[in-house]
């Protein structure tokens, strides 16, 4: 019975302290959401400080992998039709529109993120000389204009 | 005294335990079956939706499971436990209820809430809440489990027992207040601040209530 109490004495004080420091971490990082609470500023700040973590959530290798024709009438060497870039554009919004949901929460009541005419760090027209966005983004086009089937694997 | 008076209290007395009892049993399966299908591990649902940033966090993720799996069973275990019947003729399952509900609480329950309180929703008063909640519900169950292992004082352990089931219960509260402040058309963050600051203070007052009635009646019978 000791070592019982003792133990989930222990278990508590850990997840205090675990708690504290997460949590410390999150406000050093800015990162910290506090749920409609915050002013005007901080909210900003928070969001931006959040926007890498999003993009970072964002699945972005099956876009890299997959091969896109660039009219909607284009088909892959095998005679099947290979997605268009607005059938791919349609999907990284649908999978962009998911992970902001999740600020709902934190911008309820105010201009949601997506609302914003902030650049759009998803956005295909990734500036030339960002070499980072040009990586992400403009590497799911193929190069040689090459259209391919996508295979189940990718 | 006069036999019908006290068929009258008896009468009085039965209609409150059912005006009382049969809404939270009924409520707390209501919430017990509410909790089911998150452990389909979906993302699906609205909570989780709203708090995907932080349910990418693995320890998060894991407290929030044990978590709501360990306060389901409290609130189940706690409706036999309070049962008069029960102790009086069953005490094996009492005692053994009893001690599944107290490892429940100060293992998994309280701790895992406890982490989860720095994340949740509202601003810091209302994390304060929920951790003055959890650190309480901790304390008072550790009490009552001293008071009827260790000191074999099974009147204080009623006490604190009473006090930790209505910190269990805030879960189900809070989810009514909720419900009410909705329909009267509150805004949410207000309407969830409020909920769970009169779920919490309530509900411990109604314990308090409770216990200050229970102890009176056993003044008197000391007293005589």
């Amino acid at each position: 019975m000791k070592k019982f109490l003792l133990i989930s004495t222990l278990a508590m004080a850990a997840a205090g302290i675990y708690g504290i420091t997460d949590m410390s971490t999150d406000v050093l990082d800015g990162t910290m959401i506090v749920y409609g609470h915050a002013d005007e500023q901080s909210f900003q700040q928070t969001e931006k400080n959040l926007m890498p973590i999003i993009d970072k959530s964002i699945p972005m290798e099956p876009f890299v992998k997959i091969p896109i024709a660039k009219e909607d009438s284009a088909v892959n060497s095998t005679g099947n039709a290979a997605p268009t870039i607005a059938e791919v554009e349609k999907e990284r919004k649908k999978e962009r529109k998911k992970i902001v949901h999740a600020l709902d929460n934190f911008s309820r009541g105010k201009p949601r993120i997506y609302d914003r005419p902030s650049p759009d760090p998803l956005s295909l027209e990734a500036p030339v000389n960002d070499s980072a966005n040009a990586s992400t983004v403009t590497s799911a086009l193929p190069k040689n204009d090459s259209i391919h089937k996508i295979s189940p694997e990718q | 005294m006069n036999t019908r008076i006290l068929t009258a209290q008896r009468a009085l007395h039965l209609s409150v335990l059912i005006l009382f009892w049969i809404p939270v049993i009924f409520l707390s399966l209501l919430l017990v079956c509410n909790t089911i299908p998150y452990f389909s591990f979906e993302t699906d649902f609205a909570f989780l939706q709203d708090r995907m940033t932080l349910y990418s966090k693995v320890i998060w993720r894991w407290c929030f499971y044990i978590h709501i799996a360990a306060g389901s069973f409290c609130i189940l275990a706690a409706v036999v436990q309070f049962s008069s019947w029960i102790l009086k003729k069953h005490k094996k399952i009492h005692k053994i209820a009893g001690k599944i509900y107290v490892f429940v609480v100060l293992l998994p329950g309280a701790p895992t809430g406890f982490y989860m309180t720095f994340f949740a929703e509202g601003g810091w008063a209302e994390r304060g809440c929920f951790m003055f909640m959890a650190i309480f519900w901790f304390y008072s169950t550790y009490k009552g489990f001293i008071a009827a292992a260790r000191e074999r004082n099974f009147l204080a352990h009623k006490f604190w027992m009473i006090r930790s089931y209505a910190m269990a219960l805030t879960a189900v509260t809070f989810r009514i207040y909720h419900i009410i402040f909705f329909h009267m058309g509150m805004e949410h963050l207000q309407n969830y601040s409020i909920a769970l600051w009169i779920s919490v203070i309530g509900n411990a007052l109604v314990a308090e209530a409770i216990i200050y009635n229970r102890s009176k009646n056993y003044l008197k019978t000391l007293a005589v």
